[in-house]
Parts: C-alpha cells; structure tokens; sequence
C-alpha cells in the first residue's frame, strides 16, 4: 500500500488518478464525484486535450486545451467562459479517462468513446450560444436585483 | 473494523488504485496503490471480513495449504491493517 501526493506520483508512475473539486468542467465532470485517470504529459498537448497544469500560486487546474500561440496552450473549463494563457512547460499531464459518477460500478469513458468526442464536438460548437446566455442571464440577474432593492 | 465510507477502487492498466468519493474526498487528494494481495485485504475489510476470512480467501488465491503459509499470510494481513489504521482508512 502506497500514498502518495499527485505530481511526485504523476512523475514516478506516469499516471494518476484524481477526484474533482469544483464546478469548471460540468457538464463532463462533478465535484465530489467524478474521478479522471491522467497520464503524464510527453510533449505537447493537442486541442480539445483536457489537461492538468499548475498556476503560479501552485493550484492545480484541470480544464481544455482550445488552441495555441506559440508555447503558450489558451485553456478554458467546459463550464467557464473566458481563456486562460498557460505556457507548455507548466502543464503536467493530460487526462485519458473519466469516472463520471463517484459510485464503484461506473463506467470508465475514454477520451477515444465515440460518445466522448461527439460530445466535445457539440460543447465546443455551441460555445457562442452558451456565452451569449451566460451573459443576458447575468444581466437580468443584476436588472432584477436593482428591482427588488427599490422596492 | 471497516473501511471508511467514500473510498473506492479503479482498476487502471490492469492495478488497482482507492480514490475517495463524496465527502471524503474533501480531505483526502491522493492515491493509493494496491497490488492484488492488498486489494483482496482492502475489499475483505470494506466487506466486513475478519483478518482471519481475509487471510483464508488469500490462501485460497494463491494456493497455499501449509500452516507456515498461513501465518506468513496473516502476518500480512495483520501489517496492511495496521497500514490502513494509521493512514486513517479504518473505523473500529
């Protein structure tokens, strides 16, 4: 039996598996719930790779690769909507399955299901409509919040 | 004694590793791996079975029958528990 942190583990086997903490990646993933097997990272990463990188503060983040420039990879979660710079160099490793439910019986989805890859497509296809519905629920949001305080 | 609730085994590229679920995997983060023998210890105690049920089962895996395999066995068992209990995987 064996406990180790992540990235010392990451680098000694050449995989992990991790549970997820919080919302960034729904629909694919569930805080508390779901679990991803990652492999290291050898070379670059590819678009639509969901990878695992470390920010200057030390998190670790686990969100999709959408395009490049340079050595520098532009990230954003399934379920955020603006773009994160992330040089190569600090990320360590790039997810190949999921565990979406946290029960012990749950399928194991790899990155190559056809289901996996058609969901991708969809998601990131309908990126504009779900960006331009975040933005119209938050202004109501404030409209309505402005309403209620006058009354 | 018995495993804590919310830890559970992936099996990945034929290992077996226990991630935490739900609430404990709040404060635990990491992993642990098992070869076969310890999975069969883990899953014997998340089931309920006593050292000795565990160490019986083990005999039976690896297909050992003297008295000296048992004790080897059990002594075994006895040390992944004694592991798990300080690691914090146990409930009395």
């Amino acid at each position: 039996m064996e406990n180790t942190t992540r990235l010392s583990e990451l680098e000694s086997s050449g995989f992990i598996v991790i549970p997820i903490k919080g919302v960034s990646m729904n629909p694919l993933l569930y805080s508390y719930t779901s679990h991803v097997l990652i492999e290291k990272l050898d070379g670059r990463p590819e678009i639509n790779d969901v990878v695992l990188y470390v920010r200057d503060d030390g998190t670790q983040v686990l969100h999709r690769v959408i395009s490049f420039d340079g050595d520098v990879a532009l990230i954003r979660g399934d379920n955020t909507y603006s773009l994160e710079r992330v040089p190569i160099e600090d990320i360590k490793g790039v997810a190949k399955s999921f565990w979406r439910s946290g029960k012990e019986n749950s399928r194991e989805i790899s990155v190559n299901d056809r289901s996996y890859k058609l969901y991708v497509r969809f998601w990131n296809f309908t990126f504009p409509i779900r960006k331009l519905w975040f933005r119209v629920k938050n202004k109501l949001k404030r409209i309505l919040k402005k309403i209620l305080r006058k009354q | 004694m018995k495993v804590k609730e919310g830890f559970i085994i992936r099996k990945v590229a034929g290992k077996y590793v226990v991630v935490a679920t739900g609430e404990a995997s709040k404060s635990f983060h990491g992993m642990v791996k098992l070869n076969e023998t310890a999975k069969t210890i883990w899953e014997g105690l998340a089931d309920g079975k006593t050292p000795e049920e565990i160490t019986e089962v083990l005999m039976k895996e690896n297909n050992a029958e003297t008295e000296e395999d048992r004790k080897k066995i059990y002594d075994d068992v006895q040390s992944m528990i004694g592991e798990m209990r300080e690691a914090g995987f146990l409930v009395d």
